[in-house]
């Protein structure tokens, strides 16, 4: 493909998405399907443009240039585009692009029965144009080359994203909405100062530009540049202790835009992070590198402890999110703590497989959130223990959510599975030669991986065996059916899409690995990661071979005729719905052992019913689990503003003369400093 | 006490342990004529593995639960015959069902039998079992074992000693070989 049908491609891409946008705000009820087919299409031509860019030859794709070459004459055509901002895609923006696009396709698909579905909760006609506008400035991000075009796209991300959780208009998603915009205003005005002290005021100009100024940069303003970059990209991203708004927002938005944060809206931030440290500093100091594997390491132990323990569908999934940010910021630190040390294989292996394991975590994460939307739209409540028994409901789809759960939960043959098993095997291989110091860290960072992998599993495990195993806890879970094709079709999709990834792993950490990540001092060899002890296809092909082998032996040798089916031997005694494991119980073990740190209260309370006797009771059992971050950190730093905001609030005494005469003091001050 | 003292005691002293022609003497010769019929039947039927036994009280008065653990005890002890008690009917061979089946049970009763695999015997113990006995036609039972599941062999007493128990399954055993 040449230069310009990828460009031209490119450019429909995006304009189809903002087309669809616009189309979406037609009052004629045929709007909501044409605006999530043009979505879905632009989307289809966005994905084959990255996944061509990021697997192909070292193409850059400049979408002026493409499409204006330079003439005979020697000059060249650009568009009049505002301020000079350029806008273009290279490998690595190919990856997120692409990400992005196969999502968007599935998920704009799921949105025309979903929105259907829900007709009655949301205003149709702008979830569909603010999901537009929300992938719109996803796209927008990944192809700015500029600082300014960067933070507006940015800016529009958080905006719409902001207005699609509002969406369904109930308290809980209004009290979440604004809890999200605050923290993600303060981090897009960090990145802003950020990128501002980096690049020495200069926000209208290229990226380029970073390069030239940091490293005349003193020391001082060089580490606060850092630590706001690392404060508003990882508090977008979901890093603990600036994740509180995820498991807030994510819950409240609409399925497939919850699917899209969570996906795809996380990696835009690993994205901007990645592109700041890797592609424009020359180099960080080691304090930085190790506040990002710190935080990386405790965002994924809390995501996963408060994944296990969440009884909440969509919030468990939230935390699961925070838990694999973190395994990814984990990777990215191990990775330039190695370039650091000097361990140059496991820098690339760990950055790759950080890259890796974002791809597959959006697509696991994107099913996820598709089938839990699915699966809340059937039985009408999102708590875990009011589901059941939809496995011989719904059995297709229950066997695509099982694949997607497995891959969640980091298991072989899939894609997240072959990611951590990179990173774990590049640095068992770059423990022997290692520092002293990188040593110790590997060390702990090999066994807070592998408690995060472990209890991952166990919070899958639950997830999908108090959704769909056992009998139905209520009446709605008992009276579910297959969903729609609508439905079902993208979560099919994206399980195979998750199957194929991991199990032609080496293939894809090979396109990755091709991609140039090389930084100013990590060295500029670029080494393929694929292989070394992964053979994921022929593994798969060896069981699965000997499987259907013994399945037909047993079939031709047994004595079929004698099997008789029966239930579960039940002791005499029938069982119901309510001897079943909840997801409460289950979760129990995990909640007794980390207690000192979770602090689960059972409150009790007790209200009579007969005013005389007060031991005839009726008694309420709650369990909360506390908060941490949110009551230590959080409720102080709102109660402290509350109460300065009080205090300055006593200056409103209402008479106006007072206020002319503080105007005349700030005019005297003013006026004395300048002067 | 001294270690000489000790010695004395272990070696020298009183037995506490019974003489061995306590146990090696047959006792009841009709008892170990049967067990050792029933054990070459199932050494025959089985291949030398054992009869697994599951006992259901369907709403006995207990007495012949009694002869049922009597089975078990060093007397008696079946388990060198190859028999032995198990607890769940999926494990089972024969049901040993004692009792009227009262109303309550009966749902336990019918659940058992269809979980218990098949060939499956099924053995009525006692007058109440087989018959319904002085309970019949109370209103708190169903009847009989054979008004719910499909009986092989009946043993009537009240309560059947465990020589009759043994023969009952002889029986029980020789009638499946045919």
């Amino acid at each position: 493909m040449s230069l310009t049908t990828l460009a031209i491609a490119l450019v429909i891409s995006v304009v189809g998405t903002f087309a669809a946008g616009l189309v979406a705000l037609w009052p004629d009820p045929r709007a909501h399907r044409a605006s999530n087919i043009i979505l879905a299409v632009s989307a289809a031509f966005g994905a084959v443009v990255g996944i061509y860019v990021a697997t192909g030859s070292n193409v850059s794709l400049i979408v002026p240039e493409a499409l204006y070459p330079v003439a005979a004459d020697g000059s060249a055509h650009a568009w009049p585009m505002f301020y000079g901002m350029v806008f273009g895609l290279d490998r690595f923006s190919a990856i997120f692009f692409s990400i992005l696009s196969v999502v968007t396709v599935l998920v704009a698909v799921y949105a025309i029965p979903y929105l259907e579905h829900y007709a009655a909760s949301y205003n149709v006609r702008s979830v569909n144009a603010l999901t537009a506008l929300f992938i719109f400035g996803m796209q927008g991000v990944l192809l700015s080359t500029n600082i300014f075009g960067f933070m507006t796209f940015w800016e529009i991300i958080s905006i719409a994203s902001f207005f699609l959780v509002l969406a369904d208009g109930t308290e809980a998603s209004r009290k979440a909405g604004f809890l999200y915009l605050i923290i993600t205003h303060i981090g897009a005005g960090a990145i802003m100062s950020g990128l501002f002290l980096l690049s020495g005021g200069a926000l209208l100009s290229d990226f380029s530009v970073i390069a030239l100024v940091t490293p005349e940069l003193p020391e001082v303003t060089f580490s606060i540049a850092l630590g706001l970059l690392l404060f508003g990209f990882g508090s977008k991203a979901g890093l603990v202790p600036f994740h509180v708004w995820l498991p807030e927002a994510h819950p409240q938005a609409p399925t497939h835009v919850s699917a899209l944060m969570s996906g795809v809206m996380l990696k835009i931030a690993v994205y901007g992070f990645l592109r700041v440290l890797l592609f424009m500093l020359p180099g960080v100091p080691m304090w930085f590198v190790l506040t990002i594997v710190v935080l990386g390491v405790i965002s994924a132990i809390v995501g996963v402890l408060y994944a296990v323990l969440e009884r909440d569908i969509k919030r468990l999934l939230a935390y699961s999110s925070i838990e694999n940010l973190g395994l990814i910021f984990t990777m990215i630190g191990v990775g330039l703590l190695a370039g650091q040390e000097g361990s140059v294989d496991l820098t690339q292996a760990a950055l790759y497989a950080a890259l890796f394991l974002a791809a597959s975590h959006a697509i696991f994460k994107t099913g996820l959130f598709l089938s839990s939307g699915v699966i809340i739209a059937a039985v009408h409540s999102r708590r875990l223990e009011a589901m059941g028994g939809l496995a011989q409901r719904m059995p297709m789809f229950s066997v695509a959510v099982c694949v997607l759960a497995l891959s969640a939960a980091a298991m072989p043959p899939f894609a997240p599975f072959m990611a951590e098993w990179t990173f774990l095997q590049a640095v068992v291989g770059a423990l022997t030669e290692a520092t002293p110091m990188l040593k110790v860290a590997l060390v702990v960072i090999l066994a807070a991986v592998g408690f995060v992998a472990g209890l991952a599993l166990f919070a899958m495990v639950k997830m999908f065996a108090i959704a769909f195993l056992a009998k139905p806890r209520t009446d709605e879970a008992a009276a579910a059916v297959e969903p729609k094709p609508g439905f079902l079709i993208p979560i099919v999709v994206l399980a195979f899409i998750s199957l194929i990834l991991g199990l032609f792993s080496p293939l894809v950490l090979n396109k990755i690995g091709a991609v140039d990540l090389a930084p100013a001092d990590l060295g500029t060899q670029v080494i393929s990661t694929g292989g070394g002890g992964l053979a994921p296809l022929s593994l798969f092909l060896v069981i699965a071979g000997i499987s259907l082998a013994l399945f037909l032996l047993r079939r031709l040798l047994s004595d079929v005729k004698f099997e008789r089916s029966y239930q579960t031997w039940d002791c005499g005694q029938p069982t119901t719905p309510r001897m079943e494991y909840t997801a409460t119980a289950f979760s129990a073990p995990i909640r007794f052992f980390f207690r000192f740190f979770l602090r689960a209260q059972k409150v009790v309370t007790a209200t009579p019913l007969t005013p005389n006797n007060p031991w005839v009771a009726s008694r309420t059992m709650s369990l909360l689990v506390s908060q941490v971050w949110y009551d230590r950190l959080y409720a102080p730093i709102g109660s402290g503003v509350t109460r300065l905001a009080g205090l300055v609030g006593r200056l409103q005494n209402g008479s106006i003369q007072f206020y002319i005469s503080l105007i005349l003091l700030a005019l005297l001050v003013t006026l004395i400093v300048a002067l | 006490m001294t270690l000489i003292r000790l010695l004395n005691l272990l070696f020298f002293g009183p037995k506490v342990t019974a003489p061995q022609k306590n146990f090696t003497e047959v006792k009841d010769v009709d008892f170990e004529a049967v067990g050792q019929d029933v054990k070459s039947v199932i050494q025959k039927l089985y291949g030398g593995r054992s009869l697994r036994i599951r006992a259901v009280d369907a709403g006995s008065s207990n007495a012949e639960e009694i002869e049922l653990t009597a089975l078990n005890n060093a007397y008696y002890d079946i388990d060198r015959f190859g028999l032995s008690f198990v607890a769940s009917p999926r494990h089972a061979d024969i049901l040993f069902v004692t009792g009227p089946v009262t109303r309550n049970l009966e749902r336990a009763l019918r659940t058992t039998y269809e979980a218990a695999p098949q060939p499956c015997l099924v053995v009525a113990i006692g007058d109440g079992a087989c018959t319904g006995g002085i309970w019949k036609d109370s209103y708190a039972v169903v009847g009989p074992v054979e008004a719910v599941i499909p009986v092989h062999v009946r043993i009537p007493g009240d309560p059947p000693s465990p020589t009759a128990i043994l023969r009952g399954v002889l029986h029980a055993l020789q009638s499946a070989r045919t």
